[in-house]
């Protein structure tokens, strides 16, 4: 009798994992991405580059620190201490390589609404894989309306951590970007000298709490129509654009569904833009970060995010910007 | 004599005939140009660049009207101009990247996308990349991590 039990006990632990909600499931996945203490290294591919970086990770939910440092290309680091985010390089030209980096932190997710991803995306789990020696399972993360690319995540078994990561594009399922694990250790020595940036630059991307640069009350000042289902506006601020010499203030608002960011730009269209330039264009940016600009009236909107050129630039042709008064 | 500065770039050229080639060079300057070009290409070619494009039928086109088509061994130097093709081709894909890292760690590398799209009509940035650069810098300002989008959340949950 106690065998039976036993054995019915062990037949329903793997159900119990089935009837498992698949977007905790997906939460776990971002979590541990962002959390789990490990050591290793990884590759990066977007079209014709690859390169390789070196990640330590020690400390744990709300005190996590980290260190990742190119092993090619530009010399860069990229420290996260806690909620704040650092990079180093030893020249000015790598310190901007470097600000370029951070913008893909693998193996964390952008992801962080779960509820709000599942309004644009639906998951399915693909099978189990091997990468950098451990078992992982495949996940795909399948935006609704096709527009948005696909994510396919490997996530170890035993952590859930993403061993393997591949941003698709949707229409035919080419691979835009993807990284891999070739290397990791998910104990990793606790020497605190192994978090110790060695270049002299260093530019902080975000302080350890910074506070927001301006109220969402600024929304009131514009509405947008236009913007797939599911992208909802999470800042939206007056600013002069970095780098260069303007003081035109932009307005620049930030959309997120929940997996991709998108930012939106509002301004006035410079007098000495040729005719030309005013119509749509987009560009490949960074990996699968492209940008998309169109003349509206006398405003210029320029959007840039996680998104398919084509994507984009249908999008920014049906934007509707009201200003209200 | 094509042929030549070639064989002198690849080093194997003895040391007469390589003061020689190096002597033409400088008294003509379609010389001078065909030697600036193969560096170029030989650039783009160790910069990581991925020559997979095909552009055989446009270059081969090109090159009926090449006076070396004549000269001995022209194979050669056909797969030479081949391979600027494919190289420059390339090249000039990355440079409409904002941030290319050849471009980051070669600048020489600008001269190949300049010199590819005008050979082959890429229209691929009409954006002017320090302009885009500066949208880009900007996005990546407010997005450059999660914990901001966190906030946010919970700050619109809280209203």
């Amino acid at each position: 009798m106690r065998k039976i039990a036993l054995g019915l006990t062990l037949l329903a632990l793997p159900l119990a994992a089935l009837a498992d909600d698949d977007w905790s499931l997906f939460q776990r996945v971002t979590d541990a991405g962002r959390q789990q203490p490990m050591s290793g290294t990884y590759l990066h591919q977007m079209k014709d580059t690859l390169e390789t970086f070196h990640i330590v990770r020690l400390g744990g939910p709300g005190s996590v620190q980290e260190r990742r440092v190119a092993l090619d290309g530009p010399p860069r680091e990229i420290v996260r201490n806690g909620e704040a985010l650092t990079c180093f390089a030893p020249d000015k030209r790598s310190l901007l390589a470097a600000k370029i980096s951070a913008m893909r932190l693998f193996p964390a997710l952008m992801s962080d609404d779960v509820a709000d991803i599942s309004q644009s995306y639906t998951l399915r789990k693909l099978g189990p894989d091997r990468v950098a020696q451990r078992d992982c399972n495949w996940i795909e993360v399948r935006a609704r309306d096709q527009q948005r690319y696909t994510e396919r995540i490997c996530a170890d078994q035993s952590t859930s951590l993403p061993l393997k990561m591949m941003t698709l594009s949707p229409r035919n399922g080419d691979v835009i970007e993807q990284y891999t694990f070739t290397q990791i250790d998910l104990t990793p020595s606790r020497d605190k000298s192994q978090l110790k940036p060695q270049y002299k630059l260093s530019n902080q991307l975000r302080g350890p709490a910074q506070p927001p640069q301006s109220a969402d009350g600024a929304a009131s000042h514009t509405d947008v129509a236009g913007l797939p289902s599911g992208f909802k506006m999470i800042r939206s601020i007056q600013r002069t654009l970095p780098g260069g010499n303007s003081t035109q203030l932009v307005r620049h608002m930030v959309y997120s569904d929940g997996l991709v960011m998108l930012s939106l730009f509002v301004e006035p269209i410079p007098q000495d833009m040729p005719s030309a330039l005013r119509r749509v264009q987009s560009v490949n940016l960074h990996g699968a970060i492209n940008m998309a600009t169109n003349s509206q009236g006398d405003q210029m909107l320029t959007l840039v995010g996680d998104m398919p050129e084509p994507t984009l630039a249908a999008l920014v042709r049906g934007l509707h910007i009201v200003p209200r008064p | 004599m094509r042929q030549s500065i070639s064989e002198l770039m690849d080093s194997e050229l003895g040391e007469n005939a390589a003061a020689q080639v190096m002597t033409a060079i400088e008294a003509d300057a379609s010389l001078k140009q065909a030697w600036n070009d193969y560096h170029l290409i030989g650039d783009a070619m160790r910069a990581n660049a991925h020559v997979s494009i095909d552009v055989r039928g446009r270059v081969s086109a090109r090159l009926k009207e090449e006076p070396t088509v004549l000269a001995p061994r022209r194979w050669h130097g056909a797969q030479r101009v081949r391979m600027a093709g494919a190289a420059a081709l390339a090249a000039s894909v990355s440079f409409a990247a904002v941030v290319a890292w050849q471009q980051l760690a070669r600048p020489a590398h600008t001269a190949v996308a300049v010199n590819a799209q005008a050979q082959q009509q890429v229209a691929l940035l009409p954006v002017s990349s320090s302009n885009a650069d500066a949208y880009f810098l900007a996005h990546q300002e407010l997005t450059a991590d999660q914990g901001l989008v966190q906030v946010s959340y919970s700050r619109r949950a809280a209203h």
